[in-house]
């Protein structure tokens, strides 16, 4: 099963794998609230947003179909872009989160393909 | 690739005597792997960067005071062939000279020249082989 984000096979060029964050209550220090490093303790400060990675890399057959995936990608990164179901290859849905930030992976590749790794972090803001 | 005993063997214009074998060897200088999360095996691998080393062995009689210079560029230049005129082939290629090592024995000496090969353009192999 190919995964999708908004419906769109963002990533299916190449392998990828999903990773979720952090999840949980948020514990915050009162020290660090306060701004005073006396102050001893901590609280509970509700719960850990949804996070997501996809990390992998994109495939293509030449230097302009590289960028024209990739623009793809960046596009949805972009401020005010609506968010939308993210799933994996499994089945595994992520209801209404948005694409925060695409980071690649350095040089673009030229061996047999043209290629480039990349991160993407998915997430929630409430 | 294996070139033993070559009729003949330049390097910038002037000859090596005594070569008794040439290896052409290419290694990758980045593999990339990628995994996805169907399974244990890589579901994408491609070679992005590759080494082209040549090794040249000398087989040397007497002294020899003009080992070659390591960085220094120039064209290597070897016919190969199994003695008829119908299988001799012309290898070249550009290369850089990266190591020079000596062996010497009760038997006699061995020079052993690592060369890397260098393309005009990364996409071309530095390699060329030709009929003579």
């Amino acid at each position: 099963m190919g995964s999708s984000f908004k419906g769109d096979n963002l990533f299916g060029s190449g392998p990828h794998v999903f990773e979720v964050g952090r999840q949980g209550r948020r514990i915050v220090s009162l020290a660090a609230l306060s701004g005073d490093p006396s102050v001893e303790g901590t609280i509970e400060s509700g719960d850990y947003e949804l996070r997501v990675t996809v990390k992998g890399r994109l495939v293509a057959g030449s230097e302009s179909a590289l960028w024209t995936l990739r623009d793809a990608i960046a596009a949805e990164a972009a401020f005010n872009v609506a968010g939308g179901n993210l799933v994996d290859h499994h089945g595994r849905v992520w209801n209404g989160v948005k694409l925060f930030w695409v980071e690649w992976g350095g040089a673009v590749d030229r061996g047999r393909t043209t290629s480039i790794g990349y991160e993407a972090l998915f997430g929630v803001t409430n | 690739m294996i070139v033993l005993r070559p009729d003949r063997v330049e390097f910038d214009g002037g000859a090596w005597d005594g070569v008794v074998r040439v290896a052409i060897d290419r290694v990758s200088a980045r593999t990339i792997e990628g995994y996805d999360e169907s399974g244990s095996y890589a579901t994408f691998v491609d070679v992005a960067r590759q080494r082209v080393v040549i090794r040249v062995t000398q087989e040397i009689v007497g002294d020899d005071l003009e080992a070659p210079i390591l960085g220094q560029m120039g064209e290597l230049e070897l016919i190969a062939g199994n003695g008829t005129e119908h299988d001799r082939r012309r290898v070249r290629c550009e290369c850089v000279i990266e190591s020079v090592q000596n062996k010497i024995s009760d038997y006699g000496a061995t020079r052993s020249i690592v060369m890397i090969a260098q393309s005009d353009s990364g996409e071309n192999d530095p390699v060329r082989i030709t009929n003579p």
